[in-house]
This record gives structure tokens, sequence and C-alpha cells, in this order.
């Protein structure tokens, strides 16, 4: 549901200082050429920049998309309208982790188990689809150097503070 | 035309370009006594306008191709016209209130068309004139300057005005010569408009319609055609169009949100790649043909001679309207459609006349 | 008449400096040789070009000559040209041979050009010996311009006359000057102008009673303030009055647009926070909307308000739509996209809550307003009704006063002398609806021109006798031209409105409508004169084709090059409408094999119900034919555009095969 709290209209000054996104189109293209449109959640990043300008502070300090881009800035280049989709998408992600400190994205959990920060253990069935191998090789299968891989991420702040989500 | 002593030819009013506007206003000028030089590039009358196809279905559908024949045939009719095709404005010059203008043959025009409603000189022309209108018109923005549209990479990814070709080529009966019509069709609005980021940010006001004609066309040639037009924003004007729109939802799917990429495979045929109907998830789709529709340019000329009578300040490297005694009208100064073009051309005319008739007694009636 | 007329053909080796590559010497004894007659037969070369002007005319005076052939270009280009090149020659005087792209063009075999110049110059023999002559006349015009409704495009019509010295009556339904746009700058100084203008009559709270006589010579009867009557005679009538914007619901939260305008005007700080409009143009129309997106912007950028817009997709109409939009986006108005199911408001506390599903996001949204501005989609105003009533205009299915683009200039409607400006004819904003104003004020200018308009005298006429006062001729008429005299309930025929179309003589039920310049026995004429020479191969097809659509788009196929089939035999009538089934069973009755008609597409025919009277005539034709066992296709309608030279092209092949096939089946 989209609706408008207190400070809604004015939640996209705190995302980004920019203006150029005001001017979208809503056209949908840098999502219909974007990888990660295809991830699972899929990353629609005209919603997000939407959910912007209509203040839907609620729905995007919960989303966990803006965390599936794979940062190719595909979409940067071919906006027509020069919203800069991409610089979009990591504010939001500064964004909500400024007003949530104690936010955990879910690509963090999946880098920390897998190595990527895409759910790749999804993405089985599509890649079976189009001819590829059907396992994406991970570290996973390197049980040593996983282990060796998750001692040194523990060493990271938020990674230590929160050890409760990443230890099981 | 007027010859005082021996000198050189002069008239009223230079209009340059004999597209829509400029027709519609060398109309206007002689039907009020003005004599005028109408200089066009082109070895014929009706530029852009001349290569629709009508777009009448059961009914007309208001594309007014049309109008242009008419315009042309009242134009005939017209003595104080003086027309120069395959001619280009070289320079201008002012002095007080009157122009000196050199015109003279135009280079890179297709020669093959013989020149039916006017002259070619063959060398320079010099003319003294009162009062300028610009109509040089538009130009078609090139699709291939977005590559991953595929335009110019595969037969099956082209533009609504070459649709239009195939239409007026091919009557109502065919597509191609020799093969059949495709049946799944796509229309790609948008294309080269709104692109605020190459300095276009603007809308080009007929595509939408365009496009719905040209779907309404096929849908009614061919019932078996799947359609889906793909747009951002659908600008349903002239009010007919907003009509015909929602008659066309049942047989053309309009689908928000325009493809990020078309693939062309070498077996042929397009896949794009766009939001899809839920807008969420993201399916690659087969079309046998793929029709971008293609906004309006300033065009070249535009901005040459914009520049050459100091109208300036327009937006988007269109020129603005100006003032008399130089003034710009039709696609030129934004786009518009083909009855837009004809009134502000006939508006533009008039403002002239009422300037110029301060300085010169204009004949009555 | 026929008999007395002494008729020449007169040719030209080249048009334009384009070659005809046809034996013109060879053709005159073939023309002969056919049974065709001809008073003189001659070269005259460079037909109609400047520095040639008034030689025709002396060639028809030294030779005695009634009427002339031309066989050299189209009747489109040159018969234009006709009253600046040959001027003393009447247009019913020529007719015009299309050798240039009928048989040059068409044609590259020699032995098939020059039967096909012969069957045409044949056909335009026998059309030019039944053409009636017509004296010209003159009518005295009344000085002075009626313009009904004083809004924007009104007070721009009135200013336009007056400024160009003509009288102008200015009559308006309300008490006030300037409709919906008095407030708006360029609107009030119009206003002062004109109030101060001795040139303009202003007639406040008046309206049109009753119209009577043609253009050049209106009279109008107009009841104004206080239910007086007076009468005013015009040479022209401007129909400027409007729309009417029914006002929304004006319970807080709810406020229409015009009350809005209001308050923003007086004390545009006190309104609340959070505005809501409700803007698709499918429910406030066109104009609303596009006044709703610069509204809410300035309460967005000037007054620190936020506000919402719903409409599902936001129209951006031109320069000032396109710097509106990018305004209200750069001022942080936020569109919201509802589906085709638009919003639906609720109220609550006195505030409103906006529901509806946005197509973007795909989500459900609910916005809460404090005040939701919204209108009803504006209607034909009751001063366009009763106009449209009065002055017998055609209005389309939305009522506006629009007759759409039959004709040329958009101000024009189906009433000769009666001209439409702003926005009774489309939605305009105040500028282009001034525009309108201006257009239509030059239309009426030219129609008063120097006093006196030129009209045929008393050539078309309804035989009294055998009228049965039916009136389908006083419903058919295009233009207007057929009135009904109120004594006697017959109708009357206006020599200055009737342009000759000819459609009520075709229509009538009596036949009783009588002279037309191109009177249903020319095509019967040119039907027996196409059958000669025979074509060696196949059925001879006539194709006759409407003067604006089917022959333009036949001669440009000529011009273009595409083969069309010796055996089809193009003939030009002033409208496709004349050819009805008496015509047509004419010409199968002459031998006529196959008979083409082609107009304009139905609903784009100059004379409103001319292509869709062919296509019913064919059709019942067609009927008949088949239920008597015969086929069907030879007789066939077709609606071709002026622009569509190939599908002329590929119709007229058809026809002919068509015809080959059939003639080869033993009947």
């Amino acid at each position: 549901m989209i609706a408008l709290g207190e400070n809604s209209l004015e939640m996209y000054k705190d995302v980004s200082q920019e203006e150029d996104f005001k001017f979208c189109m809503t056209c949908g293209i840098c999502i219909a050429g974007c990888p990660a449109s295809r991830a699972d959640p899929p990353l629609l990043i005209r919603n997000l920049v939407r959910k912007v300008i209509l203040g839907q502070e609620d729905d995007l300090l919960n989303d966990d998309t803006p965390w599936t881009c794979v940062t190719c800035s595909r979409c940067e280049e071919v906006c027509p309208q020069d919203v800069k989709p991409f610089e979009m998408g990591l504010a939001i992600r500064q964004w909500q982790c400024k007003n949530d400190e104690t936010r955990l994205p879910p690509s963090l959990v999946e880098l920390y188990k897998r190595g990527y920060t895409q759910a790749v253990d999804k993405s089985q069935e599509l890649r079976a689809q189009v001819g590829m191998k059907d396992k994406l090789p991970t570290i996973t299968e390197y049980p040593d150097l996983l282990e060796k891989y998750q001692k040194m991420l523990m060493q990271i702040e938020i990674i230590k503070a929160n050890d409760y989500m990443f230890g099981g | 035309m007027t010859i005082s002593g021996g000198s050189q030819p002069s008239a009223d009013v230079l209009i340059v370009g004999g597209g829509v506007a400029g027709i519609a206003a060398a109309q206007a000028l002689a039907d009020r006594g003005l004599d005028v030089l109408l200089v066009e590039k082109q070895r014929r009358l009706g530029g852009k306008a001349a290569e629709l196809a009508c777009m009448a279905t059961q009914q007309c559908r208001r594309c007014s191709a049309c109008l242009l024949e008419d315009a042309i045939q009242a134009l005939q009719g017209t003595r104080s016209v003086r027309i120069r095709l395959g001619t280009v404005v070289e320079e201008a010059s002012r002095t007080g209130d009157t122009f000196q203008i050199t015109v003279g043959p135009a280079k890179d025009v297709d020669t093959r068309v013989t020149p039916l409603h006017g002259v070619t000189p063959k060398s320079q022309e010099r003319w003294k004139v009162s009062g300028v209108i610009l109509c040089t018109g538009f130009d078609v923005f090139d699709a291939s300057t977005r590559p991953f549209l595929g335009y110019g990479r595969s037969k099956d990814v082209i533009t609504t005005l070459e649709l239009d070709h195939i239409l007026a080529r091919n009557g109502d009966r065919g597509w191609d010569e020799g093969s059949g019509p495709p049946s799944k069709v796509a229309f790609v609005q948008c294309v080269g408009s709104r692109e605020r980021k190459a300095g276009r940010g603007y809308c080009s006001q007929v595509c939408c319609s365009v496009s719905l004609r040209l779907a309404g066309k096929l849908a009614f040639l061919h019932p078996e055609m799947e359609i889906v037009v793909h747009y951002i924003d659908l600008q349903l004007q002239p009010r007919s169009v907003r009509s015909y729109h929602a008659s066309l939802t049942k047989k053309v799917v309009f689908q928000q949100g325009v493809p990020g990429e078309i693939i062309t495979p070498n077996e042929g045929g397009v896949i794009i790649r766009s939001v899809a109907e839920d807008g969420t998830a993201v399916e690659p789709v087969s079309f046998d043909k793929a029709v971008l529709a293609v906004g309006m340019v300033p065009s070249k000329e535009t901005q040459k001679l914009g520049d050459m009578f100091g109208l300036k300040g327009g937006r988007f490297g269109f020129v603005s309207a100006g003032a008399p005694p130089v003034l710009a009208a039709g696609t030129c100064v934004f786009p518009r459609d083909i009855p837009g073009s004809i009134d502000d051309a006939r508006d533009a005319a008039d403002r002239l006349i009422r300037a110029i008739s301060g300085n010169k007694e204009v004949a009555h009636g | 008449m026929a008999e007395m007329q002494k008729i020449g053909v007169l040719y030209s080796n080249s048009v334009g400096g384009r070659p005809l590559n046809v034996d013109f010497k060879k053709l005159e004894k073939l023309i002969a040789g056919d049974g065709g007659s001809f008073a003189y037969y001659g070269e005259v070369p460079d037909l109609l070009v400047e520095g040639s002007e008034g030689r025709l005319a002396e060639v028809m005076k030294s030779r005695g000559l009634d009427g002339i052939v031309l066989a050299a270009g189209s009747a489109r280009t040159l018969g234009e040209r006709l009253p600046i090149l040959a001027p003393g020659v009447g247009r019913e005087q020529v007719t015009f041979v299309n050798i240039l792209d009928h048989c040059t063009g068409a044609h590259e075999d020699a032995a098939v050009r020059e039967r096909k110049a012969c069957a045409l110059v044949r056909m335009g023999l026998a059309r030019q010996r039944v053409m009636s002559t017509i004296e010209k006349d003159k009518l005295e015009v009344f000085d002075a311009v009626a313009v009904v409704g004083a809004g924007p495009a009104g007070l721009s019509a009135a200013s336009w006359l007056a400024d160009r010295g003509r009288k102008v009556v200015l009559l308006e339904s309300g008490n006030g000057l300037g409709g919906m746009a008095s407030c708006e700058k360029d609107v009030a100084a119009l206003i002062s102008k004109v109030e101060a203008s001795d040139a303009v009559e202003v007639l406040k709270e008046a309206r049109i009673e009753e119209v009577r006589g043609n253009k050049g010579s209106f009279t109008l009867s107009i009841v104004k303030q206080g239910g007086k009557r007076v009468e005013r005679e015009v040479g022209a009538i401007v129909v400027s009055t409007g729309l009417a914007y029914p006002p929304g619901n004006e319970e807080e939260p709810w406020i229409s647009y015009a009350k809005l305008d209001k308050r923003r005007r007086e004390a545009p700080g006190d309104l609340p926070e959070n505005l809501g409009f409700i803007a698709d143009p499918e429910v406030v129309g066109e104009l609303v909307a596009q006044h709703a997106i610069t509204v809410a912007t300035g309460l967005a950028a000037d007054h620190g308000k936020h506000s919402f817009i719903f409409m599902g997709d936001v129209p951006v109409r031109g320069e000032s739509g396109q710097s509106n939009y990018e305004a209200a986006l750069m001022a942080g108005v936020r569109f919201f996209r509802p589906d085709a199911r638009g919003v639906k408001v609720e109220v609550k506390d006195a505030k409103a809550i906006v529901k509806g599903l946005d197509i973007i996001l795909k989500q459900d949204f609910a916005i809460t307003c404090d005040l939701i501005v919204t209108g009803e989609r504006p209607r034909v105003s009751d001063g366009s009704r009763q106009a449209a009533e009065v002055l017998r205009l055609a209005v389309e299915d939305d009522a506006f006063l629009q007759p759409g683009n039959i004709t040329y200039l958009p101000t024009y409607t189906t009433r000769q002398g009666v001209l439409i400006a702003g926005a009774a004819g489309t939605e305009a904003p105040t500028p282009l609806a001034m525009r309108g104003g201006r257009l239509a004020a030059i239309e009426a200018d030219a129609i008063l021109g120097e006093g006196t308009i030129s009209i045929g005298a008393g050539d078309v006429e309804i035989d009294q006798a055998a009228c049965a006062a039916c009136l389908t001729c006083f419903r058919i008429c295009p233009v207007g031209a057929i009135g009904v005299s109120v004594d006697r309930k017959v109708p009357r025929i206006s020599d200055v409105d009737c342009r000759d179309c000819g459609i009520c003589a075709a229509a009538c039920p009596q036949r009783a409508i009588k002279n037309f310049l191109t009177p249903e026995l020319a095509i019967l004429e040119m039907g027996r004169a196409c059958l000669k020479p025979a074509p060696p191969d196949g059925p001879v097809v006539l194709a006759l084709c409407c003067a604006r659509s089917g022959y333009a788009a036949a001669d440009a196929a000529g011009e273009l090059g595409l083969p069309i089939p010796e055996n089809v035999r193009v003939a030009r009538v002033p409208c496709a409408g004349i050819v009805s089934t008496n015509v047509i069973f004419g010409l199968l009755n002459l031998g006529v094999d196959r008979v083409m008609v082609v107009g304009c597409p139905i609903d784009n025919c100059q004379n409103k119900h001319g292509s869709n009277l062919a296509r019913r005539w064919v059709e019942t034709c067609r009927d008949l034919i088949a239920n008597l066992g015969g086929d069907a296709n030879s007789v066939s309608f077709h609606p071709i555009a002026s622009n569509m030279p190939h599908l002329f092209a590929q119709r007229a092949a058809e026809a002919a095969r068509r015809g080959k096939d059939d003639s080869r089946r033993p009947s």
C-alpha cells in the first residue's frame, strides 16, 4: 500500500541531493536490461526511484532489493532522462544503513555463506533452462577456504556485532 | 513579383521550406495579396508529410495526410507565389526593412525527381524581400544512434515512417514484397523523444497518435495480427484519437514500459526485453517486427537558417517563433501535427501581414 | 443545347517541360475515325503557363468554340490555374484530359499509350458536349460579421476584424465579456479594446433565434437583453460559443477548479497543506488536466504546498505543456498514475483519502488530502448547442461543433459562410483559442472580400412540379445550400452556397434536380465514349473517381509511372456520391464491363455523405446483380485517399484482372 507518512515528502532529500531523478518518466528501460531484474527477489530499479519520489519511507526502509544490484551500471548508461538510477540504488543502500543501524542486508548473509551477494542457490533452475552448468561453483565447495574466509569477515564490525545472524 | 526599373526581383515575403507549414503560410500570404518567394530544398513540395500513408480503416482516422494534396493543389492556383525547388538560401543580409537574399541550387538532393510544381534555377538568384518565415520542418530521429534498439542491424526493426511507406506502397494488401504480413508486431514509443540526457527531454507530440493509427490500420488489415504498443505516457491527442484508443484496446495490447533491449537474432524476428504486463517480472518476448516510433528532432537546416536570420531562444535546438519581420512556424519551432502546423503557419502569416502592412499598403481581399 | 456546342480539342506536346510522347497527329485521325467529332483540333504549346495568359480565350474566340478539351496534364494542376492563366474562360468550358499521367506515365508501349489517349480524349469530348454553360453573376455582400460568443476566441476574432475595418456584431449569452478566461491579462486587454471600438456592436444576454439567407447575406434575428428582438445583416458568422465546465462538488474537502482558482488568487497561503487534483483527461477533459498541472506546480513552487495529481497518462501539449510538466517535476508535484478504473475518494474527518492502483508500482495507494480538486468533463455549452441547431451545423458524436478535418481549414463548418473558432471546435487553451479566433476572422474577412461574390446564376434548380417535398436533398446537402421555404414547404437551392457536387440530384427519388455542371448524362456519355477504341484484351473498366481523392491518387499513380492496365479508363467526377444506381446500370447497359467507383474514405468526404452514398449505391447494385445471377464484381467501391497512388494502381489492376477471368467464364 502506498501511503504518505509525516515526513514522507521531504524524505527524498535524505536519500539524494541530486535533482535529476525527479525527471523519471517511468519508461522502464532501466528494468528491462537489468541483470538483477531477474534475481529473486527481482531488483526493479525504476520502482525504487518512484518510491523515493512518492516518499514511500517505510516500504523502502525494509526493501532488500537494492542490495541485489550487481553494480554493472547499465541502467545509468541507457536511462534516457539522466535519472542516474544506479546512483540512486547506492544512495538508497546508504540511506537504509544510516536510518537503521541494525540493518543487515540479506546480501551480507549471502556473502558470508557463499561469497556472492545474490542468492545464487535460487538460480539453479534458470541456469538449467538456458543450458548452463546447473550449479554455480561457490566457495562452499572448499570448506577450509570457507572457514578462513568467514573468519576474515568476522573481523568486520557489523558482522561481529550481529554474529548470531552468521554463526548459525 | 515586382520588377522595378530592371533591378533585382523582389517579393514581400520569403518562405523557407515547402512542407505543410510553408505551403499553408504561402497560401495565406497570397490570399491577402502578398508576393511570396517559396524556397524548397527538395525537388518536390510536401516535405515529410508527402511520405505518409492514409490511415483510414473502415472510416477516416483523421491522420490529415491527405490535406497536403489539397494544399498543394490550392497553391497551384495562386499566381503570386513563386516556387523555387531544389533550391536553398545561401546568404541573407538585412538593410533597414529589406533583406537581400541569395538563393542557389541545393546540393545532395534527389535529382531524379521531376520538379512539378515550381522552377528549378540552375544558377544563383538574388532577391529582395521584406519579411521571412522559416518553415524548415524537422528531421526524423536517427534510431541507429540507440544501438540497443537494433535499428540498422536487422530488417525486422523499422521506424514508423518506414511502416508508413510499406502501407503506402502496398496499399491494403501486403507487407514486404514476397512475404506475408508478420504475425506479431511490437511498437516502441518515445524513440528519440524524452531523452533529457541527449538534450531532447521533450515529447514529440505526434508519435503516440501515429503509432495508434498505424496499429489500428494493421489490426484492420490483418485481424489475426498480435500487436503490442510499448509506451511511456500515451498522448491521446487530438480528441478523435482518444475514442479511437478506447475502441482499439480490444485488438491491441497497450503496455506501459518501453524495451531496454531489442535483440535481433540472425534467423530474423526480434526479441524484446521490457517490463512485463504485471510490472515486475521481465521475460524476453519474440516478435516478427519491431516498429520504432521515432521522434522529431530539429533539422540541421533549421539551426543554420536560425543563425542566418537571428532567430534564437528556442528550446532543444528548435528556433523561436520570432517576431516580424522574421518568423518561424511549424515543426521547426516545436513538434506539431499536420493541422497544428497549418494553423501555426497561417497565424505567422497573419502576424507578418499586419506588421508589413504598417509599412506598405497591402491589397485588400 | 448539346447539338449547338462547338468543341475544340487542344493538345500540347509537353507539360511543364515533360514530353507527352503521344503522336497527336495520328490521334486526330483515330478520334475522327471512331466517330468523335470536334470543331477544331490543334496544338497550343505550353498551355497554361505564365506569360501565355489569355491565349486560350483567344483561340476559343478566333475559332468560335464554346468548349475545349485540353489534352495535356491533370485537371488538378492545370485546372487550378485556369482562372489565372486563362482569364475569361469559365471552368465549365474546359474539360481536362490527363494524357501526361494516365497515358505517358502509365504506359510504355506507344500503341497502348495512343489507344488510351484516344479513349480519354473521346471521353473528354463526350463530357464537354453535355456541360452546361454558367453565366457568372455578382452578388452584394453585407459588410459585417456576426461573432457568436465573447470568450477569448470571439474577442480575438472581433478585434481582428475591427482592426481590418469590418463591422462586427458580437453576441454574448452572459452579461460579461471574456468567458472562462476573463481574468487573464491578454483577454482583459481584448475586452477593453473591443468595448472601446466603434466597429464592434456588443449585444449582451443575446442569442440568435433565427438565421435566414446564405453566405454573404445572412439575416439574423437576435433576442437581446430584456427579450427585445433586433435584426442584423451580416456576410459571415463566426461561432465561438466555447465550452461549459460543469462545476464539481463544492462541499469540503471537495473543491471545484473554479473555486480553487478563486481562493488561489485571493489568499493562496490560506490553502491547506496537502492538495489532491483529480485530473485525468478522461474525467476532467484535456484542458483542465493541463490547467491542473499548472496550478499544482504554482502552489508547490511558490507556496510550499504538497500537490498530488491523479492522472493515468500525463498530457504534454506543445511548448507550454512541455515546460509546465518539467516545472511540475522540479517543484516536486507527485503524479500518481491510477489504472483505467481511476480513483475512489473516501471522506473521513473532513479529509479526503484518494484510493487507486498505481500502474507503475502495481500497488494500491491511499493518499490523504486536505482538499481534493475535481470537476466534470466540459460539455458543449448551451450556446453552442443552440447555435448548432439554429445554424444547422453538423456536430460530432461528443457534440463539439467541429466537422473534423474533411476540409483543409479547421475553421470551416458544414455550412458555407459559418466559421468556427476556439473551444467550440475542440478543447483549446486560451492562446490557441485566440489563435483560432484570428484564423476564423481571416476567413470571414475573405468572404466579405470587396463587397461582392461571384456566383453561378440560376444554374441548379429544382423542378417544382416533380418535387415531392420529401426533403432528402435538404438533409443530404453537405454545405447547407438547400433551404425550405416556410410558406410552400418545398426546398430551394441557393446559388451562392451550392458547390455543384450533385449528390442531391443523384439522391432525389423524383429526379427533380437539374442542371448540374457535371450531370449524370455527362457520366453516361463518358461511359459510351470510353468503349472505343476497345482494348485488345479484357473488358473495359470505367473508373469513376472523386475529383478530390481517387482522381488525385490516379494522377499520382501515373506521375510515379505505376502500371495502370490499358482497359481501365479513368474519369473524373465531382463527387463519388453522384454515381447512383441509375448511373451504374446505365453504364452497364451501354456496354461498360466493369464500373469502379473511387471515393474518399468514409467520414473524410468533403461532401460529408458522398462516399457513404457511393458505397451504398454500389452495394445495392451488387446485390441486385447477384440476385439476377450476374457477376456482382462488375461494380465495386474503393475508398482511396489522394495520397495512396499505389493502392489505386493495385485496385485498378485487380479490377482489370478480375474482368479478364470472368470474361473467360461461360455465362
